[in-house]
């Protein structure tokens, strides 16, 4: 049904409504659905030993304490294992969204010559993988074992995400290139005064998604490292999960009587604590890109 | 401009070749900053009486010249960091640098390290994994080592039957080993809630298999579908072929003990040919049928079992003895519970009194020197000081981490003990043959609950109608088909067990099952067990 | 400005044959954008020595890879005998493999059927909300659960889906009978569905909400002043400008449908439900892999991969026919 608009503001008919209507319901269901099961995982982190044991926490903390949590910050390799992850994802996500950049870009133009050869490289490698003892091997001829060096480079480039890189370029407007190359912009000038400041929304996605590559990688990180102070945040969240219950039989002395560790502490809650813990940067990283998806930014209007 | 981006990207791709800058310094040689009670006997002297050249054997560089670098399992402390690592500098002088393998996938990562030329010195595997490991050729042989600087350990007690299972097949020895500490325990057995039982009308534990089942079919009736009469199977993480299926305290009525099993005609026999298999079969399903048993039992892992025992839901559950750890708090505070409403039920008899169990010598870990360490000779004088000072090391000080009792038995002193030597376990090397019977008890004796189950289940073990069964393959060396086939074998046997029971499959399918039994390899590692056990005749 | 001596130039262009022009054009092109071929370098040397380099490896799947067979592993790659398609022959000899391939191709049909179109649905309506603050709210609380493992969220799921669980609870106070989730072979697939769905939409979501901002807003003004309602403004406009990236995901998708999905089917199944829910991977990690049996891994990859190329290329030649869009 079509209204008449008003003149002024932002005049809203009926099916605007009703779209906007039911994104205010579903997304409310689905960020419930969504949101519930992790409050529950927090709420153990905070929660008192015997009631997590009981299986009597909800959403909500019960029997408030924070000595798991004091645990795991001071008591194990917590600090340590951040400190490397955040080195990592900082300077690997910078590396790999610069590389995605200057890769995508000629790969975007149609007339590239070579295009599809190189494209179909990246689609090749993309899903042939030589095994994890020649990757293991490559690093470790290179010296780069133990290294941050091995944390980063070995991903520096997510074919997936170049390719998302790509569709955007492709996407923008060529008049805005032509009109550049006219008054002798060279290409280099184009992507970088141009074309980035025009692709925000996507350099902003692909910079979440690497960081979230690096910030998640399990597999690669334990391969590749060796000592204990090595570890990233995965690694150390990983062998928490697996091998705490063991340990904490080992130090509490049947969390009755007083042990060394307060009964307040269970496996579950330690878990609980460090999965808690190690989520909420990555999290926190959400809305501060999301400034960047702002509606189409485009540079003077272009016609025609 | 663009040459400037030009040499940019050039140095962004070096970057990748030259940014070994990253290395932690794990590797500087570290000055003796503690200057180490020196041993009043010098260990590194070969004694004259040796009969090999000493000039073959490699001299020792000292403890205070060289930083050894061992690798263990899995732990979720940082054992450079624990108390433990401080301790055993003191007493041996070494400084030494701790390394462990990652929770998962740790048989894959410790091949690559080891072929990958990571410089371990000192090894601390399964079995299984030293057995892969001298195999493939990494290790070093220690005879000559052990002669000239190990005589604790190889005087330490292990009988010729551990020594022969720990070398290669040229007749040397490749590891030293730590050993399970009890030879006869009783690890798996069923903890119930006698507060719920006395309800029930029930005051004694069962200990033949009908009783038994009545005692389920009563709680059923009493308590109908309020909680979960028996709950199971129990599988601990770190335990692979002990993640039985079925209870070894229901199997052992059925004259069941091992996946592999010799008859009274001397034949190795696989579980599925024991005569007593389909009744045991049987007997499993008639329990799911009638829902005695947990409806998730084909689904449980060992957190989800532990959930719902500490939470209250279940009866009675399959555990050993750590469960108490885990539930006991919880219970105890939540629903008021006392130790004496915990109870165990341990092997059951069959009506013809059948109870077999089987013993629980075996190894615990090995410790073993990679091929391309040139330390090993520090390394087996390493070990040997510190099984000279095993008592202080491993448990403490009398008076301060503990007081001997009346018997003579160790009894820890807590909190400290758990403080100071809590972790000791995780850099044991090389036990003694009397570690199992005088100083891992108080490990035990360090956690209430444990100790409770511990006496009342292995201490007190009725061994006029328990049976303990010798392991005639505890000390196999490594074959060929068994170590391809054999968890593959058993693991099918878990599913298949599982599966008849929740009445996916039958008995009577197990002709199937036995005919992809043999694809899968059953008879060849049958074929090398019976030989071995011909051997040893 | 001194003109170097040159041969074609010098002929007369409509003479000039086909291959030749093809290669003076080239020639210049590359003269005119070098810098965009140095662009591509850092991103093609990270791709030759971390990804194309270890392809060397490959070989192993027809091999019988011993590690130690010489001093380092990578001359191990050499120096271990050729076996030819043994390990291929005990993946696919198995009277279980048509089994595990058809339970692998039902359930990430399943998963792709019903968990493809909701993050698009997801973008879309987060993109109609006015108010800013919610829903950025929204957006950021579906993407959290991607990043709980796959252990966690068994346990989640287990605590209220068990027998004894949440669910089950209220189901018997309701009088019913209680259903066993995870050991009922006709629940069970779609277990796996929900909670990966509950998992990843969040995280697709995020990738199709930036490229709907990047849809000139300027054509949603001239829609609407041109009578179009909210229906016919998506219809027309946003799933358009979204079919370059729905297109992408969608041929990843249909690319990693033999691999997707081991980590979370190992977490999850249990023997009741191997008949629906064992896939490949997790059979051929049940049979042996946890012998550290490289050759057999490898065997395994090399599969997975020939048979995700050929669906790629397949899936992007059907694309590029329908609806004209190509990755490459």
């Amino acid at each position: 049904m079509i209204q008449k608009k008003k003149h002024t503001g932002v005049a809203l008919d009926a099916s605007e409504k009703f779209v906007a209507g039911l994104a205010y319901v579903l997304m409310t269901v689905f960020a419930l659905v969504a949101i519930l099961p992790c409050l529950h995982v927090a709420s153990k982190a905070f929660s008192k030993g015997t009631y997590v044991a009981q299986g009597a926490v909800w959403f909500w903390p019960r029997g408030f304490q924070l000595e798991t949590m004091q645990y795991i910050l001071f008591q194990t390799q917590f600090f340590t294992a951040l400190k490397n992850t955040l080195i990592v994802t900082f300077v690997g996500t910078f590396v790999s969204v610069v590389v995605s950049i200057t890769t995508a870009y000629p790969l975007s133009k149609p007339n590239f010559k070579g295009r599809r050869v190189v494209v179909l490289l990246y689609v090749f490698s993309m899903v042939f993988f030589g095994g994890i003892v020649p990757a293991y091997m490559v690093v470790q001829m290179l010296g780069l074992l133990n290294t941050y060096a091995a944390l980063i480079l070995p991903f520096a480039i997510v074919q997936f995400n170049m390719f998302i890189v790509k569709n955007y370029f492709e996407g923008l407007p060529e008049t805005i290139e032509e009109s550049a190359r006219i008054d002798g912009a060279g290409d280099l000038r184009i992507l970088v005064s141009i074309v980035c400041p025009m692709s925000t929304p996507v350099i902003a996605t692909v910079t979440l998604l690497y960081a979230i590559n690096y910030w998640n990688n399990y597999f690669h990180a334990m391969m590749y490292t060796q000592s204990t102070n090595m570890k990233t945040l995965q690694v150390y969240l990983y062998d928490l999960i697996n091998s705490g219950a063991g340990f904490l039989e080992n130090l509490t002395s049947g969390g009755l009587t007083s042990g060394s560790i307060s009964p307040n502490i269970t496996a579950e809650g330690l878990t609980a604590t460090a999965v808690t813990l190690s989520i909420i940067p990555i999290i926190a990283l959400y809305p501060l890109v999301q400034k960047f998806l702002v509606k189409g930014i485009t540079i003077g209007s272009v016609k025609g | 401009m663009k040459k400037a981006f030009a040499l940019f990207l050039c140095l962004v791709m070096m970057l990748s070749l030259v940014a070994c800058g990253g290395k932690p310094a794990t590797t500087t040689p570290t000055t003796p900053e503690t200057s180490a009670p020196k041993e009043t006997e010098a260990p590194a002297t070969t004694p004259e009486t040796e009969p090999e050249k000493p000039s073959n054997v490699p001299q020792l560089k000292g403890p205070g010249n060289v930083t050894l670098k061992r690798l263990g399992y899995n732990t979720a402390f940082d054992p450079n960091k624990d108390i433990n690592a401080q301790v055993m500098e003191e007493s041996t002088g070494y400084h030494v640098e701790y390394f462990m393998l990652p929770a998962e996938n740790a048989d894959e990562k410790l091949l690559m390290d080891i072929s990958g030329g990571a410089d371990y010195d000192c090894v601390n595997v399964t079995v299984n994994q030293f057995r892969t490991l001298m195999a493939q050729g990494g290790l070093q042989p220690l005879d000559d080592l052990l002669d000239a600087y190990g005589q604790d350990i190889l005087n330490s007690g292990h009988s010729e039957e551990v020594w022969n299972a720990l070398r290669g097949e040229d007749g040397h020895i490749y590891a030293v080993p730590y050993m399970y500490p009890c030879d006869h325990e009783i690890a798996n057995f069923m903890v119930a809630r006698l507060d719920l039982c006395r309800e029930a009308g029930i005051t004694e534990m069962p200990t033949t298999i009908d009783g038994f089942y009545d005692m389920l079919v009563k709680l059923k009736e009493f308590y109908g579908d309020k909680y979960i009469v028996l709950s199971g199977p129990f599988y601990q993480a770190s335990e692979a072929n002990e993640a039985w299926a079925i209870p070894k305290t229901i199997t052992a009525a059925f004259g069941i003990y091992s996946d592999w099993m010799v008859n009274d005609e001397g034949k190795v026999i696989y579980m599925t040919e024991h005569p007593n298999f389909p009744a045991l079969v049987e007997f499993m399903s008639k329990l799911y049928k009638e829902g005695l048993i947990d409806p998730d039992w084909a689904v449980n892992t060992e957190s989800t079992l532990k959930e719902k025992f500490s939470s209250g839901k279940t009866i009675i559950c399959c555990g050993n003895r750590g469960l108490g750890d885990y539930a006991m708090p919880a219970l105890m505070e939540n629903l008021k519970l006392t130790w004496d409403d915990l109870g165990y039920i341990t092997a059951l008899s069959g009506s013809d009194g059948t109870c077999k169990y089987m013993e629980t010598t075996a190894f615990n870990f090995v410790s073993c020197v990679p091929k391309s360490s040139g330390n090993a000779a520090d390394v087996v004088n390493w070990w040997n000081l510190r099984l000279k000072d095993d008592l202080h090391i491993t448990i403490g000080d009398e008076g301060v981490h503990f007081n001997y009792d009346a018997n003579g038995g160790i009894d820890p002193i807590n909190p400290i003990f758990a403080e100071e030597r809590g972790n000791s376990y995780w850099y044991v090397d090389v036990t003694s043959a009397t570690w199992g019977s005088q100083l891992w008890p108080a490990r035990v004796r360090k956690s209430a609950s444990q100790w409770h189950a511990f006496s009342a289940v292995t201490m007190n073990a009725d061994t006029d109608r328990i049976e303990f069964v010798t392991n005639e393959f505890k000390f196999k060396p490594a074959t060929e088909a068994y170590s391809k086939y054999n968890t593959t074998l058993f693991n099918s046997l878990k599913d298949y067990l599982l599966q008849v029971m929740a009445g996916i499959r039958t008995i009577d399918d197990l002709g199937t099952f036995t005919k992809d039994w043999v694809n899968a390899g059953g008879e060849e590692v049958r074929t090398e067990l019976q030989s071995y056990y011909d051997s040893k005749k | 400005m001194k003109q170097p001596p040159n041969a074609l130039a010098d002929r007369n262009p409509h003479s000039m044959s086909p291959v030749a022009r093809k290669l003076r054009h080239a020639g210049s092109y590359l003269r005119q954008h070098w810098i965009l071929y140095v662009m591509l370098l850092p991103g093609l040397f990270f791709l030759f020595v971390y990804k194309l380099l270890p392809l060397w490896g490959l070989q192993i799947a027809f091999k019988d890879y011993k590690m130690f067979a010489a001093e380092t592993p990578w001359k191990a790659i050499t120096a271990s005998s050729w076996v030819g398609l043994k390990h291929f022959r005990k993946l696919f000899g198995s009277s279980q493999f048509i089994k595990v391939l058809r339970n692998t191709l039902a359930i990430n049909f399943l998963k792709i059927l019903c968990l493809f179109p909701l993050p698009i649905l997801c973008a879309i309506l987060l993109n109609e909300m006015r108010n800013r603050i919610y829903q950025k709210l929204c957006q950021t609380m579906i993407y959290v659960p991607y990043f709980f493992s796959w252990v966690l969220i068994f346990g989640i799921f287990y605590s209220l889906l068990g027998s004894y669980g949440i669910v089950n609870t209220a189901i018997t106070a309701l009088g019913k009978s209680r259903i066993n989730f995870f050991g009922d072979r006709s629940v069970f697939r779609w277990i796996l569905v929900f909670t990966e769905g509950w998992k990843e939409i969040g995280y697709n979501t995020v990738i199709y909400l930036a490229a709907i901002t990047g849809i000139d807003p300027t054509l949603y003004e001239a829609a609407r002043m041109d009578g179009a309602n909210k229906f016919q403004q998506i219809g027309h406009i946003t799933l358009p400008g979204l079919l370059p990236t729905i297109v992408l995901m969608l041929i990843m998708k249909v690319g990693y449908i033999l691999t997707t999905g081991f980590e979370q089917v190992l977490v999850f199944y249990n023997p009741s439900v191997y008949d629906v829910a064992d896939i490949i991977e997790t059979y051929v990690y049940r049979i042996g892999l946890g012998q550290a049996d490289f050759s057999l891994a490898t065997a395994l990859g090399l599969f997975n991969a020939i048979v995700a190329f050929i669906l790629i290329v397949g899936a992007n030649a059907v694309s590029k026919k329908s609806l004209g869009r190509s990755i490459w």
